[in-house]
Formats: structure tokens, sequence, C-alpha cells
């Protein structure tokens, strides 16, 4: 009895882990989708949006989650920019331009962030940080239970977004079949911005959120990075509700890995799913 | 270049730098190059793979840092240098060989995040493994190279300049032998390659194994000269970063690209050194520019401009009387 | 009725790379006409038809739609000048409904405000669909694919349907089917533009037609009295 008591706490903040997962998830699966490229400075703009959300805390004492006001129309545009001159003509050119130019980006941000803010660990702490909601002996940090808020909060704002309109279908059809959609009208070039516009806004979410659960420092991008391209592997490309199962299995792969292994098991164990998914079945649970 | 003329440069070359320690060259000169040879090395590696075979490997650092470990332990177990050096190349390779099977059934950007997971598993592995005794004073996962006091540093340099040389030699070998023109057709397309009776699979593997093999020398070699190892810099990112910028801004897919661009790469780490961070955004800025502008290497750029008779044409023009 | 083609394809040379495809090739299209490019596969019908949708450009000559030059145009903006491409192969996107394959139909700005009107125009011409609204695309069989296709071409609302390869892999029957749908369509004041290699069947329906051999117009003329021609017989019928 008491095993299974143990492992209640790391299976429900697992679950809730997950969501935070989706979300970084999201932005990466959304960018694969469309221009069928993995962004692999994907996890080091998450950790920007959690510096940045520092850097207003520190500085003007504003609340993370508040911040997002200014932080989603900051990095919205910031996506775009970046997609319009930076990643358009790298994809246009081959995948492999696309990825080393990536990770020039991710190489320029890390060093950034590691000049700005020195390679120490960081975190957001705000009044609430180190609240808890008990349920029977279970105690649940507050931060957990709202990442998990957030990420069904973008999930079905990006699920209508993407189902219900035309900028949204726009996209869908792209990632489909991208010369068809330019014979509907869909200018390609749009239709890469404001997804990259989008996956860069749900980073921010995605940082603010991270920075308010654990402790980074600039390089923390690289693990996230494999663990989200894990999750949308998992879960399958185009498929949401794949994402979130994807996601809720490596939250719980690391919860659970260090729950058994310490805390070397929580990085390993998500790593060595994301080594034998990739070499068993690239396509997910869900996937086509 | 001739065959046996750039042999014979080499072999020239070869002899000239090895002297220069003794000719009494400041000991921050024989420091750049040999830095200079190592990175080489390890650069016209993964050009091997990521330029030649079309394998975007980006595991360079699992390799340097098991050559580098190898080398550690075999110092622990009294082993001696030379031994462990050649040790960590093998110790690189069998890695290779064994993450192989996993690594390729994954196919284009797969196989890139496959191989990307790869170093930070071993960077795990080596914060909790302690194989041989001995702590670091305020312990930490780092570890001494035991008797590093007992070689001398032109023995070190002599090593580096040695992997440096043999990279250019091998890459040299490679591009002029049956496996070179496989690779080709490979690289450009292996499902067509395949139909042609090209052992896809084997040629990769072999490019995957000699790369392997002499980038855990040049890390096992690195590591001598740095007398102290510890994973979060052993496996770190920063090793694949060099490799790629060196290759990318000299030339992908070009024999000499790496050469060129592991001088860049070099002169702008020594100057910068002062100021941590700095050097490596300003590559990642370099990284960038280079794919925008010239995504060719500052080789292929020249190659296409001479293309273009920028250089004085040797085409004769068709022009009337 | 004006006097001036709504389509006016102009001397075009088009290459791939340095080979090239198609020669020389003018041909016109007159409002509220069924004019059809007919040829054997590989005759360049597909390459005329890309270049006029924008996927390829000409090395040479002009392509006119209601007098704007569309010559270097990209396809997602030909789209918004009243010319709607149903392409070779259906292609409809296969992960999607047949209602969301309509409704990004009208994703160009003239089409949105009367999205609705032509949703209900498509579902007339097409009962068979109604049923299958919120089917996947990729579960239809050959014959809806193509009414879908029809239909999402409608939704653009366009001034000229470009259609390629309309009866490609589908019975005889079902083609009779579409062909009256095209009528149909044709009647609404819609100009419709057909590539096909099926010449026969395609010739008893179409106002006008091109023929096509590598590259180049060989025959052109009312349909009618192309079919009655000897060579044509000959050429084409032999394996009917």
């Amino acid at each position: 009895m008491d095993f299974i008591s143990d492992l209640a706490s790391p299976i429900i903040i697992g679950i809730l882990l997950g969501g935070l997962y989706v979300v970084i998830a999201l932005g990466l699966s959304l960018v694969f989708g469309v221009m069928k490229v993995i962004n692999v400075a994907h996890g080091t703009l998450v950790i920007l949006g959690s510096y940045l959300a520092f850097a207003l805390l520190s500085t003007f004492e504003i609340d993370p989650i508040l911040g997002l006001v200014i932080g989603i129309p900051a990095f919205f545009l910031l996506g775009i920019l970046l997609e319009k001159f930076l990643l358009n003509r790298a994809v246009k050119m081959s995948a492999d331009a696309a990825l080393i130019i990536a990770f020039g980006i991710a190489l320029v941000v890390q060093n950034a962030m590691q000049i700005l803010w020195t390679p120490m660990s960081r975190s957001l702490i705000t009044d609430y940080t180190f609240e808890s909601i008990q349920i029977g002996d279970i105690y649940i940090p507050l931060v957990y239970i709202l990442d998990f808020a957030a990420a069904i909060v973008v999930m079905v704002v990006i699920h209508q977004f993407l189902k219900r309109t035309y900028l949204g279908q726009a996209i869908t059809a792209s990632s489909q079949d991208r010369k068809t959609a330019e014979l509907m009208g869909i200018n390609p070039n749009r239709v890469y911005q404001i997804a990259f516009g989008i996956a860069m806004a749900l980073a921010v979410i995605a940082g603010v959120f991270f920075g308010l659960t654990f402790p980074f420092n600039p390089t923390t991008g690289n693990a996230l990075l494999i663990i989200a391209f894990g999750v949308i592997i998992l879960g399958g490309l185009g498929s949401m509700v794949g994402t979130f199962i994807g996601g809720v299995i490596f939250g719980l792969s690391q919860t659970l890995g260090g729950h058994f292994f310490g805390p070397t098991g929580q990085l390993m164990v998500p790593f060595l799913m994301v080594l034998v998914i990739l070499a068993i079945r690239p396509q997910g649970l869900f996937g086509r | 270049m001739h065959r046996y003329r750039l042999l014979i440069l080499l072999g020239v070359a070869a002899v000239v730098l090895a002297l220069l320690p003794v000719v009494g060259l400041s000991e921050t000169w024989i420091l750049y190059l040999f830095y200079f040879f190592v990175y080489l090395a390890a650069a016209n590696m993964w050009n091997l793979l990521a330029g030649f075979s079309g394998l975007l490997a980006l595991c360079p650092a699992a390799f340097i840092g098991l050559g580098g470990y190898t080398i550690t332990i075999s110092s622990w177990l009294e082993v001696p240098y030379y031994l462990g050096i050649l040790a960590g190349g093998f110790i690189a390779a069998l890695f290779a060989g064994l993450i192989s099977i996993a690594v390729f059934r994954m196919r284009g950007v797969y196989f890139a995040i496959g191989t990307l997971v790869v170093p930070a598993i071993l960077r795990l592995v080596f914060l909790r493994w302690r194989p041989v005794g001995g702590d670091l004073q305020g312990g930490g996962a780092g570890y001494i190279i035991k008797g590093i006091s007992d070689i001398p540093s032109e023995v070190t340099y002599w090593f580096g300049l040695a992997v440096g040389l043999a990279s250019i030699v091998i890459i040299g070998i490679i591009l002029r032998s049956k496996f070179g023109f496989g690779l080709a057709a490979v690289r450009d397309n292996d499902v067509s390659a395949s139909s042609l009776g090209v052992d896809v699979f084997r040629l990769k593997l072999s490019s995957f194994l000699i790369a392997a093999f002499v980038t855990g020398i040049a890390g096992a070699i690195f590591y001598t000269y740095q007398g102290y190892i510890e994973p979060n810099s052993s496996f770190d990112i920063s090793w694949l970063m060099i490799v790629m910028l060196a290759t990318v801004m000299g030339g992908l897919g070009m024999a000499w690209g790496p050469f060129v661009g592991t001088i860049i790469v070099v002169i702008l780490q020594f100057q910068l050194a002062r100021y941590p961070g700095y050097s490596m955004l300003i590559q990642g800025l370099i990284l960038i520019a280079i794919m925008l502008v010239a995504p060719q290497g500052l080789l292929g750029l020249v190659r296409d401009l001479r293309k273009k008779g920028v250089f004085g044409s040797s085409r004769r023009s068709a022009s009337p009387g | 009725m004006s006097s001036e083609p709504l389509l006016h394809v102009k001397n075009i040379d088009v290459r791939y790379g340095s080979l090239q495809v198609v020669w020389n090739l003018s041909l016109e299209v007159i409002e509220g006409e069924i004019v059809a490019i007919a040829g054997a596969n590989g005759a360049g019908k597909s390459t005329v038809l890309k270049t006029i949708s924008g996927a390829l450009h000409p090395s040479n000559g002009t392509i006119h739609f209601a007098g704007t030059d569309i010559t270097n145009l990209d396809p997602y903006d030909i789209v918004g000048l009243g010319i709607s491409q149903v392409p070779e192969g259906r292609k409809l996107f296969p992960e999607m409904t047949v209602s969301q394959n309509l409704f990004i139909g009208s994703y160009n700005r003239n089409a949105r405000a009367v999205r609705d009107k032509n949703l209900a125009r498509v579902y007339e011409l097409f009962p068979a669909l109604v049923s299958r609204k919120n089917q996947l695309a990729k579960t239809l069989s050959g014959g809806e694919q193509q009414m879908v296709a029809i239909g999402r071409g409608l939704m653009a609302n366009p001034r000229m349907m470009i259609i390629d390869e309309m009866s490609l892999g589908l019975s005889p029957l079902i083609v009779t089917d579409l062909f009256k749908a095209l009528h149909e369509i044709r009647a609404r004041g819609i100009t419709i533009l057909l590539v096909e290699q099926n010449v026969w069947q395609t010739l008893h329906e179409a106002n006008r037609a091109y023929l096509i051999e590598t590259g180049r117009i060989v025959l052109s003329g009312d349909a009618a009295e192309l079919v009655e021609e000897e060579e044509i017989r000959n050429a084409y019928f032999g394996s009917e």
C-alpha cells in the first residue's frame, strides 16, 4: 500500500507536468508540420521567455503570468521577424540549411542570455511559487496545477483556431499539401510567418510557466528541445490528443524516473525514451 | 592537387610544424597550432559525415568525450598514455557501432535529433559514474588525468599535429577511393544509389566508424593536454558548434572546407577568449550569416566565382574578331 | 459578350531547367465556353496548365486573364483574380473533411463573402456529398473526391475553372455525370478550361478544343468538327 501511495505524488505531478510539455511541444509541432523543419532553437527560445519574465520580475516586479500580456505579442512579432528574415530562405534551400540556421539562432540566444544573466541558475519566485494544495496525504505544488491549467487553455485556443478560422485551416491545409494550398490562394510565406509567430507565442507562455516551476539556466533549452521532440514524435504529428498524451507520458517518465533513479533519472529516462522511440516507431502512437 | 605532390607537401609541413617547439616558437603559438590541429581533425570527420555521407550527425561531442574519458580512465589504470589515446579512438568507434543499431534506423531530421540525444545521455551517465577511484578536491564529477605532468608538452603537441594531419590524409584517401565514389552517390540520393547496387548501409556505417575513431583520438589528445575532464564540458554541444561552424564556414562537402574554417574558428576563439560567451555568440552570428549569404562556404564561394570567371577566365569568350 | 478572350495565352515557351517542353504555344478561351486541351500522356498539357495557374513561368510569351497580365504571378495571387484550379489527382487535403475542404476553397478574399451561397450550390450540384460532409477526404472514392475537388474549385467564386485530368481513374459513367455537372456550372456563367487525356469523351462535351502534341498545338477548332477529322480518329480513337 505504501508503495502505491508513494507513487501517487510523482504520478499526479507527472501528469500535470505533461501539460507543460504539451505547450512546449505544440510550438515545435506547428512549425514542423507546416515548414517540415525542426526548429532546434525552440527549447532555447522557451528559456528566453523565462529570462524575459525574470527580467520583468526582478526589474519591475511584474508577475510573470501578467507579464505575458507584453510577452505574447512581443514573441509573436519576434517569430514573424525570425521567419521572414532568417528561416524563410533557409527552408527554401534545404532541410539541413534550416537546421543549421536554427542552430545558429540557438547559439546566439544562449550566449546572449549567458552574457546578460550569467550561467547561474535562475528561478521565477512569486508569492505563490511555494504554495501547495493538499489532497489527502499528497501535497501538490500550486505551480504544477497552473501549468496544467495553462496547457488546457492553450490547447483549446489553438485547437479552435486551427479548426474554425480561415488562417488556422490555411495552416492545416499547408501542412498537408503546400502546393495545393497555394491553389486555394494561400500564400505559403504568410502561413510560415504566422505559424512561427504562434510557435513563439507558445514558447513564451511555456517559458513563463516553466520558469515558475523549475530553475533554469542558458543551456536548459537543450534538454527541453529533446523532450519536446520526443513528445511530438510519440504523439504523432497533427494530433492534438496525441501531443497531449505524449506530453503526459514524458511528464510521467520524468517524475517516475526521478522517483526510481534519483535526480539523474529525471532526464535520463526521458532521453532514453526519445532514442528508443526514434529507433522503433518514429511515426508515433497516433501519427499517420 | 596531384596525389604525390600533396603528400610531399604534407610531409614537409609535418616536419616543419613538428620542429617548431624545438626551435623555440612561443608557447602561445604552439597552443594555437595544437587547438587548430585537434579541431581540424574533428571538423574533417564531421565533414566526412555531414558533407560527404549525408549524415547530419549531431553527436561529435560523444566521441570527443568518450575519447577523453578513455584516456583518463586508462591513465588511472596505469596504461601508457599513447595506448590510452589509441584506445580512445577504439572506444569511440565501438560506441558508434553500438548506437548505429538504433541510430541508423532513423532518417533525416530524426537521425539528427537522435544523434543529438546521445551526448546528452552520456553527460548524464558520466555525472554519476565513477569507474575509477580518486576524488577531485572538492568533489564533483571531474577527473584529473593521472601522470599528466610526466608527458612533455611537445609530445602532446606532436600528437595533436599527427591527428590533424592524419585527418587530412584520411579524407584525401577516402575521396580518391571507390569508397569515396560510393559516398558521393549516397549523399545525393541514397534511394537511387542503393538501387544501383551501392551498399548504402555499409558505406554510411564505415564513415560513421571512421569519424568516431578519429574524433575519439582527437578528444583523447585534447584532454591529454587539458589534464582534467568533467562531463559538462566534454559532452557539451559547443563541440558540435565548433565543428559545424568550421566546416560550414569553409565549405560543407569540400575537402579543404574544414581546414579554412578551422583557421577562422581558432582565430576567433583566441581573440575573444577574454570575453566568455561573446566568442560563441559571434560564431553563432557568423554561422547564420554564412548560411544566408554564402551557404556553400568560403571555398564554395571561391569555386562559384571562379566558374563565373571572376578570377580571370580560362574559358575563351566567343567574341568576334 | 466581349470579343476579347477571357484567357489569352500568347506564344509561350516553357522550360524545365534547360529542357524546353512547350513551344510557342498560343490559345484562347472566350467567356462562357467549355474549352478542352486534349492530348496523349506527356504531350505537355499539364505543363501548360501549371503555367497558366502560376506554378510555372514561361521563358517567353505572355498570359492575360480578363485583361490583366498574369504571366509571372504566383499561384496564390491568381486565384483572387478569378481563376480556380481543380488539380490533377484531385489533391484534396487528406486529413480534412469534405466540408473543411470546401471551406478552405473559399479562402481568397473575393470568395469569403459569398461562401454560404456557393456552398449551397455545391451541395445542389453534388447531393451525394451532403451525407459525407464530415467524412475525411482520404476515405472517399475517386468519383466522390472529384466532386469535392470541383466543389472546392467552385468555392473560390471563379470566373474560370481549370480542370486537370478530371476523368483520370474514373469509370465512364461517373465521368458522364461529372460532365453533366460541368454543363450546369457553365450555365451559371463560369468558363471552363479542361485538360484531358480522354480525347473522345472530351470532344463530345466541349465547345472548342486544342490538340497538343510534344508541347505544340497541332490542331484546334470547334470540337464537333474535330471529332470528324480523319487524322484524329486514327490517332486517338484507334485505341478506344
